[in-house]
């Protein structure tokens, strides 16, 4: 956790010590440390920075904020990793750190998670840094947790925005979809981790207040209906402007996703979420090695790990495959619409154009992309 | 909360004496006059859909929108083909004792009430292996979904929409969804009630 922390003061202390403005601010968050720099004040151009650290101060020509995301200098987190990995590499930080029974793959394990350790928001990743974070990742889960994963970073498809729809008529409350949820994502089985909540409701009342998830009897109860909430994936998310740090954001597809090695933990967005949507890791999350789901995605459903924010993400690793998220493929009485709200012929348009819908607490303004109908 | 009830009453009399071969096919004199239109399944879509756990679809018409897949439903009645019992036309609906000792002992008919149908409201006697529609044309098992949707206009326009039923396979590409039966069993179309999957531990 330190490094998080690390993280976070860093990017608050380049504009504390004048090296980012204000204005800059956001920004510098967003992107983290990633612009580098050596806490001095920024030097006019032409001049020489005074640091003199082996680090990436980026100097004068390359004004923090400044940078195109494509275009990146060697940065500072680059390079520390760089030196003290290959530190590790050539056993010098090993041997003195680790005893002497220390097996290759423990070796080996390390100078992954020191690596990983420096690596960038996913965001801010070219290509070649995420394949290489992606085979450590991979590596890692084998060492781990012996399991053979296969980690994506599938982008968005163009001309693609998700919507959920959610018939509350049909809902029997069976929870099918909770479980095929929890299987699809590697939910923590320790804390019992669950990302959809099915509220079961008296007739005549909406107020999701007082329905109770927590049913145990056979259903549908006589009297009652069903609805279910999971992250909406609000096109105004609440979460994303909360968060300091810029580890979660909105993809172009609309999915408001997570990065779990950005997340620093301090559940601003689980407050600000107005559904309930978040879920935090008080503990390291596991999941038995023979219920793995080994077809992950690096915004996902890849290992958690123990103080960061996860969430539902419409399963990214299968909706971008052109399948249907888990949920909705399980769900055994056709309650969930899933599809593609800028396609005029997909089903979750015909429900939009032909049902009555409603979406929860919707004058709040954060626009979920999920709607409820009846039949 | 209604539950949908479908109107396909399959109720097949055993015991009865043929006296032409039934086909399997449906295609033949006895299928509709306007049969419906057949659509390719490409191959590579017959093997995303095995990934589930169902029968490669046929291709159908469309009932009030655009053209869409319906899985297969031959595929899934077990006794099928009819013809193998039954080889002759039936000529009387059989008493129900008769149908309850006989092959069909499962099943057991909560639909609309007698004085709404029979067994030949929705089965052919002439031809076992196809339905009758009201107006008398005669369809295949696989297209069960228009006998269905004579009386359930209103939630066969859902289906038809993507608003009711399921889709199969994903949500890109063409449109598979599950036949009516799939889900419903025409003879007793409400769902039922069990227990749910997990509790949830909420914090």
């Amino acid at each position: 956790m330190n490094t998080e922390k690390t993280r976070f003061t860093f990017g608050d202390l380049m504009v504390r010590c004048g090296f980012a403005t204000a204005s800059e601010k956001t920004h510098t968050a967003r992107q983290g440390d990633t612009q580098g720099g050596c806490g001095n004040p920024r030097p006019q151009t032409g001049a020489s920075c005074s640091c003199s650290g082996g680090g990436a101060c980026n100097g004068g020509g390359n004004p923090p904020g400044g940078s195109s995301l494509t275009a990146k200098p060697v940065t500072r987190r680059q390079a520390i990793g760089a030196m003290v990995g290959g530190a590790l590499a050539t056993t010098a930080f090993a041997a003195s750190s680790l005893s002497p029974k220390t097996s290759d793959e423990e070796r080996e394990k390390t100078l992954l998670k020191w690596q990983e350790y420096f690596k960038d928001n996913f965001r801010l990743m070219s290509d070649r840094e995420k394949a290489e974070t992606i085979q450590r990742l991979e590596r890692l889960a084998y060492l781990d947790h012996a399991t053979d994963v296969k980690i994506k970073a599938t982008g968005a498809k163009p001309g693609v925005l998700f919507g959920y729809a959610f018939n509350i008529s049909k809902c029997k409350g069976y929870r099918s979809c909770v479980d095929a949820c929890i299987k699809e994502n590697n939910l923590d089985r320790k804390s019992g981790m669950q990302y959809i909540r099915i509220f079961e409701m008296e007739n005549g009342k909406m107020d999701i207040e007082s329905g109770n998830a927590e049913y145990d009897h056979p259903v549908p109860a006589e009297g009652h209906f069903y609805m279910g909430t999971q992250c909406f994936q609000c096109a105004n998310p609440p979460c994303v402007e909360v968060c300091p740090v810029g580890a979660t954001w909105q993809e172009p597809d609309g999915i408001v996703v997570v990065d779990y090695d950005w997340c620093i933990g301090c559940r601003y967005c689980e407050a600000a979420c107005p559904y309930w949507a978040r879920r935090f890791n008080w503990s390291e999350p596991e999941v038995p090695a023979g219920e793995v789901n080994a077809n992950q995605h690096y915004l996902g459903n890849r290992q958690r790990k123990k103080g960061v924010v996860e969430k539902c993400t419409f399963c990214v690793q299968r909706t971008r495959e052109g399948r249907l998220p888990a949920c909705a493929e399980a769900c055994p009485t056709g309650a969930r619409v899933f599809g593609n709200l800028l396609d005029p012929d997909s089903e979750i348009r015909y429900v939009l154009e032909h049902k009555q819908v409603f979406r929860l607490k919707e004058e709040l303004g954060c626009e979920p992309k999920f709607w409820y109908f009846m039949d | 909360m209604n539950v949908i009830r479908l109107s396909i009453l399959m109720i097949v009399v055993p015991g009865a004496v043929c006296l032409t071969a039934c086909r399997k096919d449906t295609s033949g004199p006895t299928a509709t006059a306007d049969p419906p239109v057949s659509f390719e399944v490409d191959p590579a879509e017959r093997n995303a859909l095995k990934t589930t756990p169902h029968d490669p679809v046929v291709g159908f018409d469309h009932v009030q929108s655009k053209p869409f897949f319906v899985t297969r439903r031959t595929a899934k009645i077990t006794q099928f083909p009819c013809a193998v019992c039954h080889e002759t036309p039936l000529t009387a609906p059989a008493p129900a004792e008769v149908v309850n000792r006989g092959m069909h002992v499962d099943i057991d008919l909560h639909h609309a009430d007698s004085a709404t149908m029979s067994c030949a409201t929705c089965h052919n006697y002439a031809d076992l292996s196809g339905l009758r529609l009201l107006g008398g044309d005669i369809i295949p098992f696989d297209a069960s979904y228009r006998l269905c949707s004579q009386c359930h206009f209103e939630q066969a326009q859902d289906w038809a929409g993507g608003a009711h039923g399921k889709r199969l396979a994903g949500w890109q590409g063409k449109r598979v969804v599950m036949n009516c039966a799939d889900c419903h069993n025409p003879h007793a179309p409400a769902l039922g009630s069990h227990w749910p999957v997990q509790k949830p531990e909420i914090p």
